[in-house]
């Protein structure tokens, strides 16, 4: 067995690297979106816009190269329901100018149950593209 | 955790709560030790990919390799203060129309956290303080 240890991996042009029949995620955040919303962690995001009840933009360090994104999710259910998990999927309501999804950002991503937004403690976004 | 956070309104949305954004830390981290590239190359996607909306093919939009690739490619600018970073990143994370165009009243403001109301009972119903 061999052992590959490197600080760095990119392409010959010293570009982000394609690996081939791999699909990495491409961002990935876990925020707090009540109270003072925060990140608890996160990777390839630049910033979170908390833009009104259970709906936020996940902002990308480095947007990915197409608009084809697969956005996934979960969110705790809010407090004092006995329900959880609720869905986080996105949410083309905030922006009336951009209906389709930046490469620059997982815009419209929102926590709903039954319709109805709501502000999680602990939700968790995946971004694939 | 970054000690500010930036509030601010769509010009075009203004029945639309006031939204707040919240830096990462991670690319805080970045942006203090010099790792960004320039921010004109995020407006050279941006305006690609907008290009691509407004002539109704963003569904089918790739962008050039040769630019999406500057992301990571581009020599750095050095490193920022944390107050650096944020105007950074408004030019970066914020639509363009909010802050480039001078309206009757400011549409954004980079605030200290403290000043973010916690109380979220009628999120739907924050406006910008002026």
């Amino acid at each position: 067995m061999s052992t590959v240890k490197a600080d760095l991996v990119q392409n010959t042009s010293g570009g982000a690297t394609a690996l081939t029949d791999l699909y990495p995620c491409k961002a990935w955040a876990n925020f707090n979106g009540t109270g003072t919303v925060s990140i608890f962690s996160s990777g390839n995001v630049s910033s979170l816009t908390d833009n009104s009840t259970g709906k936020y933009t996940l902002n990308l360090s480095a947007s990915t190269s197409t608009t084809h994104q697969s956005i996934s999710g979960s969110a705790r259910g809010a407090s004092g329901q006995s329900y959880d998990g609720a869905p986080v999927g996105r949410n083309n309501s905030i922006s009336k100018s951009t209906s389709s999804v930046p490469t620059y950002a997982a815009r419209l991503i929102g926590t709903s149950t039954c319709g109805i937004s709501f502000d999680s403690s602990d939700i968790a976004v995946l971004v694939i593209a | 955790m970054s000690n500010y956070r930036v509030i601010f309104e769509d010009p075009e949305q203004p029945e639309q709560p006031a939204m707040v954004l919240v830096p990462s830390d991670n690319w805080l981290s970045d942006a203090m030790s010099g790792n960004l590239p320039p921010i004109s190359v995020y407006w050279e996607l941006q305006d690609d990919e907008q290009k691509a909306i407004d002539e109704g093919r963003h569904s089918t939009f790739k962008h050039d390799p040769s630019k999406w690739e500057k992301q990571f490619t581009a020599p750095r600018i050095g490193k920022l203060t944390e107050e650096e970073a944020m105007e950074y990143l408004v030019m970066k994370d914020i639509p363009r129309k909010v802050w480039s165009i001078e309206y009757n009243r400011p549409m954004f403001k980079i605030v200290k956290t403290e000043q973010v109301p916690s109380d979220r009972q009628f999120r739907n119903a924050w406006e910008m303080a002026q």
